[in-house]
């Protein structure tokens, strides 16, 4: 049992550190004001070569593990940017692997490369309104008639689709009702995101301004049959290959944005002096950080583990979810309490805790809420009967 | 809205707590625990010269006529003393099912030995499957001409030890979870066919398990009507929380103000332990929970003694009270640290003691489902 990074480790972290560390808690804020995407950090992070990191060096990646990317956006997460620097590379993680693992040679050839580049950008189109959770109740249909595919539908929560030239898109091609079973009649479709057949409208939401989520309206879009991924009907299936990635990420994500927090929180408490001496020799203050401390910690040490697992392809639901769901209840913890550390400049916008808060509560909801985690738990690990 | 008591109200109060203060010193109670049958007949008689078994019987009845007020601020003294005697058990339960469902011949032979303390009464009405619910009755009595025979098992009557008369639920019509066809019954404790299985409970008190097995009781010893025996209960109970709940605020305060008082003492570092601002914070919050349950403990009292809203400002109360049980109870032990664990500091003994109350007649969880189900 080892702890320890190796040095390639090591410098993934110092690395990406430094170039996040190019962009500055102004930029940011700007960003959150306007809501404009982070082109600038993007590219830079594209240039880095940070993007194809999980991708096979055959088409210019880097071909790295799960673990490696976690170390990555741990770093990045931890930056001012937070969620919004996370968001706007994290899809390129894993979000094409159903492409690595389950695409022709020809599909490989002519998508990854450019993701790799960050020369397109891709959205994905999964969750609806009416499913919510239950991914296998989405509405969202595929009928095939010559060579194409025409898509009718709507998605909800759509990341980055304002930038978006590809679509990553879930539909059903086959009615429930003739299917075995609910994971059977889905299918996986990378394809173009034509703005003539999708009506992609913005949501205005909390946190996370500068990475837009939308909602999608698709109207018969043609969807020619080469950009079906793998086989017809086995759509839910490739997507959980990377569920338990996702979830690690995300976990990894919502700490380095809980220890941004507490770091900020403790820095302010050192300096800030009332009734003759600074704020953070009182317990109060001390004993609540240092406990998100912990928290934050052995959160990670989970994250780690259920990483290195899946790069060593074994089982790692268990672990990827507990990371998740303790990742995000912690840094949500870290967050709140950074914020009332600073008392009512933690109000404030100018010292970007209240910020912090709102990028880290989505990591709280998505991708599964932690309700769903502890049914996860209660039904994989400990063997108690299905709740819901 | 009228918090104070009146002047009637405070001698009994301060009449209980002199009591407490100068006859139920920890060392007496420990005394009173190693003694044969865990009570002192002597304080049971110093109860009833006192006049405090009367209390909550009416006028009429021999009694004194006391409302919820008066029960609260009697139960809540001897809740500071943790007294051990079978009051509660014998007096405010049993007593309970008589004031509320005796016809006047069955009054006028069981109050007055209640009130002049000659006989211990005690209540059998939970089973072994019953859990919380009180119409989950399987014991059965089946009428034979003018007598009903007994048959089943009743666990953990409080008092059930020493008991001298049983009030008895038991089924005479239905499926064991029927709401209907719960009937009550007043039974000799020494009729042929009981046995009994005593036990000590680990708050100090002792009770009983019972087997019935064809035990006649005369028809004229049905209390109430037949079958309709679920609302007497669940009245009984609405006041037992009440009852034990004021027991439980009053050993809420002394785990509490204990606590404090050992933290100004108790010298960590060269410095009393309770100058240290995290402790503080959770005794400020142990002060907070205490007020909180004592206000819920006066809401529904005044609801009770109003007939409204009953049954659901007794749930609400008691959700509280096992909120505040623990947060009390556990940091009380906690910040004493080993010392709190011991059997020679008393405030172990509070902590069993609000334990045990916590989960009697419904715990935190059970009335928490109970207020969402009376609300909708």
């Amino acid at each position: 049992m080892d702890f320890t990074l190796t040095a390639e480790q090591k410098a993934i972290c110092d690395n990406v550190a430094e170039t996040c560390g190019k962009f500055s808690d102004a930029y940011w804020l700007g960003k959150d004001t306007t809501g404009d995407f982070p082109i600038e950090f993007h590219q830079a992070m594209a240039k880095g070569g940070w993007l194809g990191i999980t991708m096979p060096d055959e088409y210019g990646g880097s071909n790295l593990g799960l673990l490696e990317a976690a170390l990555m956006m741990h770093q990045v997460a931890r930056s001012s940017g937070a969620m919004s620097a996370a968001s706007a590379i994290h899809i390129n993680l894993f979000g094409p692997h159903p492409i690595v693992k389950f695409g022709t040679d020809d599909q490989k050839k002519r998508w990854l490369p450019e993701l790799i580049h960050g020369e397109t950008k891709v959205c994905f189109g999964v969750t609806e309104s009416n499913a919510g959770l239950e991914t296998t109740a989405i509405e969202t249909s595929a009928v095939k008639t010559g060579s194409r595919y025409y898509v009718n539908g709507a998605k909800v929560w759509t990341s980055t689709a304002q930038q978006a030239n590809k679509i990553m898109l879930l539909a059903r091609t086959k009615p429930k009702e003739d299917c075995l079973n609910r994971i059977e009649g889905l299918s996986l479709f990378y394809t173009n995101l034509d703005r003539d057949y999708v009506d992609i409208r913005l949501i205005d939401k909390m946190g996370r301004k500068a990475v837009d989520s939308n909602e999608l309206f698709i109207g018969d879009l043609p969807v020619p049959e080469e950009d079906l991924l793998g086989e017809e009907g086995k759509g839910f299936q490739y997507l959980l290959h990377s569920l338990n990635p996702e979830r690690i990420l995300v976990g990894v994500e919502a700490i380095g944005i809980g220890q941004n927090a507490i770091a900020r929180a403790s820095q302010y408490a050192q300096e800030r002096v009332v009734f003759g001496r600074p704020i953070g020799q009182n317990q109060a203050i001390q004993h609540p950080l240092a406990e998100s401390w912990m928290e934050l910690e052995a959160a990670f040490l989970i994250a780690m583990q259920a990483a290195s697992l899946y790069d060593r392809k074994e089982p790692c639901g268990l672990k990827a979810n507990a990371a998740k769901y303790l990742g995000g209840e912690a840094g949500f913890k870290a967050c709140t309490q950074s914020l009332m550390t600073f008392g009512g400049m933690g109000y404030a916008k100018e010292f970007h805790v209240e910020r912090l808060l709102r990028e880290v509560l989505i990591c709280r909801i998505a991708p599964v809420s932690p309700q769903m985690i502890l049914n996860y738990i209660a039904e994989k690990a400990l063997g108690l009967p299905k709740s819901y | 809205m009228d918090f104070s008591f009146s002047e009637e109200q405070t001698l009994l109060k301060e009449s209980v707590s002199d009591f407490v203060k100068s006859d139920y010193a920890f060392s007496d109670r420990a005394a009173v625990l190693e003694s044969e049958e865990g009570f002192s007949r002597k304080n049971l008689k110093t109860f009833a010269d006192l006049d405090w078994n009367s209390i909550p019987f009416s006028e009429e009845d021999g009694g004194f006529g006391g409302t919820a007020v008066e029960l609260m601020a009697v139960m809540e003294e001897f809740g500071k003393g943790l007294v051990v005697e079978p009051y509660f058990s014998s007096v405010i339960l049993a007593g309970s099912f008589l004031r509320k469902a005796a016809n006047s011949s069955q009054k006028e032979i069981h109050i007055p030995k209640i009130i002049d303390g000659s006989k211990i009464y005690a209540a059998a009405f939970s089973e072994l499957q019953s859990r919380y619910d009180l119409y989950d009755v399987k014991t059965s009595a089946t009428k034979e001409g003018a007598e009903y025979s007994l048959n089943g098992e009743k666990i953990f009557v409080l008092g059930g030890y020493a008991a001298d008369t049983l009030i008895v639920s038991a089924r005479t019509s239905g499926k064991p979870r029927d709401l209907e066809g719960v009937s009550l019954f007043i039974v000799a404790a020494d009729t042929a066919g009981i046995s009994k299985e005593n036990f000590s409970t680990v708050d100090g008190f002792k009770a009983a398990n019972l087997k019935f097995e064809n035990v006649k009781v005369s028809a004229g010893n049905l209390l109430g009507e037949e079958g309709k025996g679920l609302a007497i209960l669940e009245d009984v109970a609405a006041e037992a929380i009440i009852a034990l709940g004021a027991e439980a605020v009053g050993a809420l305060e002394i785990l509490y103000r204990k606590t404090v008082e050992y933290s100004k003492i108790r010298v960590q570092f060269n410095q009393p332990i309770g100058k240290f601002q995290s402790l503080q914070m959770i005794m400020s919050e142990m002060f907070i929970e205490h007020v909180q349950v004592k206000s819920m403990l006066y809401m529904a009292v005044m609801k009770f003694d109003a007939g409204e809203d009953v049954q659901k400002s007794i749930s609400a109360f008691k959700v509280q009270l096992g909120k505040a049980i623990k947060f009390i109870g556990q940091n009380a032990i906690q910040l004493h640290g080993g010392i709190g664990m011991t059997d020679e500091l008393d405030v172990s003994h509070y902590f069993k003691r609000v334990t045990m109350i916590g989960v009697m007649f419904g715990d935190e969880s059970y009335h928490l489902d109970r207020y969402v189900r009376l609300s909708c």
